[in-house]
């Protein structure tokens, strides 16, 4: 009962919190580990990850945040009232429109008191850091401490069997080895070095404020969003939009050749049964590139999926398969 | 008599494929194609080439001749084997390009009293070198093999051969 409240809930999200879709060059963004969540779970669309992993760079099987998604997965989003598309601007001032230039002391006042919460958030960044370094050094010594106990044993007899062999008394260097490593432990605290460059440091992949942003509108085209008008984009939309309502998972196909990749449900769990290609319905199509189309679809066992929407707004598809005639 | 065919071969040539052998003029069923007067020779030629290829090569049952004027289309139907159900054969030179609603068109063609059944037709390519590729469309979506399974139980038989001829 409780889980359902919930996800009724996050269905109705408020405004204020959709998922916010950063822009970038016409390149749509997610950086927040929640919305790339909801995005796959709750609206069955996959994007790609195309971070690297920190701490595994240097490879491109696994990656992360952020989530890359196609325009089309962007606009959909956009469209069903789940996200709002945004872009970053350099600072303040550029958010505000020319028709508000007159009231710029207003603007001023602003940007400078934007300035100090900044400085002040720097700070607490600067204390935040330092309280974690202390942390880290403890937590650092205490490991050390243990790793020197648990080996005092093998350490001592390392000591004395150089010892011996440098011909030293051979009395002695048993009782003071035995000290020895507890003189290490006790000097431990003051010899300890914890380079800072060996600190732990927590990357955030999201911004936590949201003053710099502002909202990009879908139906004017812009830099951000140059898609706006594009027949091809427009095509390539209603086709995504109608296999993604008949409950398809669908992927980029630029890898076979074609707009889109077809899954019966997650791509983490079912090879793609189609490769869509969207042709306007009425553009002529060279029977060599059907034949190309068809005869890489067999080879890699999925169907061509021809998509075109005619002239009542209806997408049509047609399959296409290679037939090995006997 | 040379001089006189190779004037009809001329002739039909000013339309027809180049290389169309003199005994392919002559043939009772490329005459009755042209008769139909429904597409260009370069069409009627590819029909033909089809019409053998699955007669003589392929060894199909029931090939017959049909034509659309609304298409300017002269288009085949048979059976693979006898048993089967007829299919519609559209032939169709390589050098052509196709729209999506013209392939609509064609796939209207193989409509079948069974409703169930969606629309399929055989999209038969002829290249210069009359060989023939044939594509299957069909309305809507179908789905394809499931991936590996017939090869990779081959693949094991074969391998297993291999291993005992290595023996």
């Amino acid at each position: 009962m409780e889980e359902e409240a919930g996800s009724d809930q996050s269905g109705a999200r408020p405004a204020s919190s959709k998922i916010q879709i950063h822009l970038l060059h016409g390149n749509a963004f997610i950086w927040n580990v929640e919305d790339a969540r909801e995005i796959r779970e709750k609206h069955g669309l996959v994007g790609k990850l195309v971070g690297a992993l920190v701490r595994k760079p240097r490879q491109n099987t696994r990656l992360g945040l952020p989530l890359e998604l196609l325009p089309e997965e962007a606009r959909l989003l956009v469209e069903i009232g789940a996200a709002t598309l945004v872009c970053n601007c350099l600072n303040q001032r550029d958010s505000v429109d020319p028709g508000d230039l007159p009231v710029g002391n207003t603007s001023l006042s602003a940007a400078e008191h934007e300035e100090q919460s900044s400085k002040a958030e720097a700070e607490a960044f600067q204390q935040f850091l330092q309280n974690s370094y202390e942390e880290q050094r403890q937590l650092a010594l205490e490991e050390k401490r243990r790793m020197l106990e648990s080996l005092s044993e093998n350490i001592n007899k390392g000591r004395s069997k150089r010892k011996r062999r440098h011909g030293d008394q051979e009395e002695e260097p048993m009782e003071s080895s035995s000290h020895a490593p507890i003189m290490d432990l006790q000097k431990l605290e003051e010899t300890f070095h914890f380079p800072e460059e060996a600190m732990m440091v927590q990357i955030p992949t999201a911004r936590t404020s949201i003053d710099n942003i502002k909202e990009v509108d879908l139906c004017k085209a812009s830099p951000d969003w140059p898609y706006t008008g594009e027949k091809k984009h427009e095509l390539r939309f209603r086709v995504f939009r109608d296999l993604w309502k008949k409950g398809y998972y669908l992927t980029s196909g630029s890898k076979f050749g074609g707009d889109f990749l077809v899954y019966p449900g997650d791509p983490m769990r079912f090879h793609a049964h189609y490769i869509a290609i969207c042709f306007p319905q009425d553009e002529e199509i060279a029977l060599s590139d059907i034949i190309t189309a068809g005869r890489l679809g067999t080879n890699v066992k999925k169907t061509v999926l021809l998509c075109s929407f005619n002239k009542e707004g209806l997408v049509t598809y047609t399959s296409l398969q290679w037939s090995g005639l006997q | 008599m040379d001089t006189e065919q190779v004037g009809i071969v001329a002739d039909l040539n000013a339309g027809a494929r180049e290389g169309a052998e003199p005994w392919i003029l002559e043939h009772p069923r490329f005459k009755e194609m042209i008769s139909l007067e429904v597409a260009d020779s370069s069409q009627v030629y590819c029909a033909f080439l089809a019409y053998i290829d699955l007669l003589e090569v392929r060894n199909w049952h029931d090939v017959q001749i049909l034509s659309s004027s609304e298409l300017h289309l002269v288009y085949l139907r048979g059976r693979e084997k006898i048993d089967h159900v007829p299919q519609i054969i559209i032939p169709t030179p390589v050098t052509m390009s196709c729209t999506h609603e013209r392939i609509q068109q064609y796939l209207k063609l193989g409509h079948t009293e069974d409703e169930m059944i969606s629309y399929s037709i055989l999209l038969g390519i002829v290249e210069s070198d009359s060989t023939i590729v044939y594509y299957k469309l069909t309305e809507g979506f179908v789905i394809p093999d499931p991936p590996d399974f017939a090869e990779d139980v081959e693949n094991k038989r074969w391998k297993k051969k291999k291993i005992r001829c290595l023996r």
